[in-house]
């Protein structure tokens, strides 16, 4: 099942495989190995408990304390992956978090004075890795694709309501092409997400098997 | 382009591993993210005004340029629009120019045209009342000589760059139509720019008071109907016993002639929308400024527009026309 936490993936010999590597050897190949997500696998069950601590020290107890995971979660997912290594010199993971999520909250209650706040997707039942990269494919696919796609599986939109909507917003695409176009789209997604987290979040049956 | 096929390619190859449970699966992921349907709507606009930056797809080969048309289904033909518009300078064949006619409600202008001396325009001015003379001369004596030189309007035409033979060769009922309505059958040529739709519903809404149901109608009598949303602050009063809101707008009469009127609901959120589907499974979301609303129906006379507003009304749907 894809939904839930992901804590048995950390027990997997597959990911505690990597225990014995550094901060900076697990970061390395997250930023050189794309099409591999056991890294950022191994990091996040390595910090999560730490993250989830130093949030709850700054927001002590709060309703939505998974979606300001899920942000400060994602916005290391994508911070990671272009992090100058060779400039930082040694790496502590653990005090780039505690001087980071500060200023991420800090972000996250700016936005939310202005009106804007936690965006919406931030509300997942889905295992943080899976989430991040899934999150991620949808904001690289073009936008027309996403756009179908999203109309098509997450508000279950019939192929003459997404015609007809593309058509208003000058976008002509025939009905008869909406479910191809999504089947394309979710093509792109798959092909988006690591082999390794399809494997071992999509594909459930075949783990436990 | 090739970018994107090459690695639809690819994706062919490893989709080929790929096993049902993986595919139901990643749907029911894709399905249980937490979504806003209106930022989703937002996304893409803003892809589509930075379209023009961003590598071209498949679907992109439909775009703004060519609104009326039907997208190409298979990647050949695709590629062929994408080069046709690439090449646009160039002269285009009579019989493509219809699939390039972008928009049929704006006007045919030639500005690409070349500078002329004015003593020549002049010129041309005293030519052209010339011949209107010896026209209607011949039109007086048609079996008098008359002048060698072009004297029917055809003739003139055939010589003229922009005549009235190269005007139009498009047969315009045989040009594609836009169907905004097609429960109702209510066609328009091209569906009506936001910005143009916004400021005409500002107008509008300029001379529609608010809507306040309690104030407008006292009458508990009448018969208990289904609340329009299930919104905690919507009034769920009966909204009209009779005529619509349009009713109010003095600019707006019945007997004012044709455009497109919009029959319009609010967004509130997705439950508005899927009883809007109720109504018009078609229904879909427009964006006027900073509000968003579901477009029920467009109608090109406004008493069609009135008369669905009214008996959505009395089912106690809180509708809006605009023009």
């Amino acid at each position: 099942m894809a939904n839930g936490r992901h804590g048995w993936v950390c027990q997997t010999a597959f990911i505690r495989a990597l225990n014995s590597a550094s901060d900076r050897e697990l970061l390395e190949q997250f930023q050189q190995q794309r099409q591999t997500g056991r890294y950022a696998i191994a990091l996040i069950c390595r910090y999560e408990k730490r993250v989830a601590d130093i949030l709850t020290t700054y927001l002590r107890q709060s309703d939505r304390m998974d979606e300001y995971g899920r942000y400060v979660w994602y916005h290391c997912f994508r911070t990671w992956q272009t992090l100058a290594l060779s400039e930082l010199g040694d790496i502590d993971l653990n005090a780039w978090l505690e001087t980071e999520i500060p200023v991420v909250l800090k972000h996250i209650a700016e936005a939310s004075r202005s009106g804007r706040g936690l965006p919406e997707e931030m509300a997942s039942p889905l295992p943080i890795p899976l989430w991040c990269y899934l999150v991620q494919a949808l904001e690289s696919i073009p936008g027309d694709l996403r756009f179908v796609l999203v109309l098509s599986d997450v508000f279950r939109w019939t192929p003459r309501q997404i015609a007809q909507q593309l058509t208003v917003e000058g976008y002509t695409l025939a009905e008869s092409e909406v479910i191809p176009t999504v089947a394309r789209a979710r093509e792109l997604v798959w092909h988006m997400l690591p082999d390794d987290i399809s494997s071992m979040y999509l594909a459930v049956e075949a783990v436990a098997s | 382009m090739t970018d994107v096929r090459a690695s639809n390619n690819d994706m062919t190859e490893r989709q080929s591993g790929r096993t049902p449970t993986e595919e139901a699966e990643l749907q029911q992921a894709i399905a249980s993210l937490n979504l806003d349907v209106v930022r989703e709507l937002q996304i893409f606009r803003q892809w589509q005004h930075s379209g023009d930056s961003r590598p071209m797809t498949p679907l992109r080969a439909a775009g703004a340029r060519s609104r009326g048309a039907t997208a190409p289904s298979s990647p050949s033909a695709r590629a062929e629009v994408n080069s046709q518009n690439k090449v646009r300078s160039e002269p285009e064949p009579a019989n493509q120019t219809a699939s390039m006619v972008e928009d049929l409600d704006e006007e045919w202008i030639d500005d690409g045209g070349f500078p002329i001396p004015i003593p020549l325009a002049l010129a041309g001015v005293t030519l052209a009342a010339l011949m209107a003379g010896v026209g209607v001369s011949w039109l007086l004596s048609p079996g008098a000589p008359s002048d060698p030189s072009p004297t029917t309007a055809q003739q003139a035409s055939a010589r003229s760059p922009v005549g009235a033979g190269d005007r139009l060769p498009i047969d315009l009922d045989a040009l594609p139509l836009i169907p905004v309505d097609p429960e109702s059958g209510a066609r328009v040529r091209s569906p009506q720019r936001e910005d143009e739709a916004f400021d005409t519903l500002a107008r509008v809404d300029e001379t529609i008071p608010d809507y306040r149901p309690s104030e407008l109608f006292e009458d508990e009598t009448l018969p208990a109907v289904r609340p329009a949303f299930d919104s905690p602050e919507l009034d769920t009063r009966p909204a009209a016993n009779s005529g619509s809101l349009i009713a109010a707008a003095p600019n707006l009469g019945a007997q004012l002639g044709e455009g497109t009127y919009y029959v319009l609901m609010d967004y509130r959120g997705d439950r508005s929308l899927d009883l809007a589907r109720e109504i018009e499974p078609t229904a879909f979301l427009k964006r006027f400024g900073d509000r968003t609303y579901i477009q029920i129906a467009t109608f090109q006379q406004l008493e069609y527009a009135r008369h669905m507003a009214d008996a959505l009304s009395q089912q106690g749907y809180i509708t809006t026309v605009s023009q």
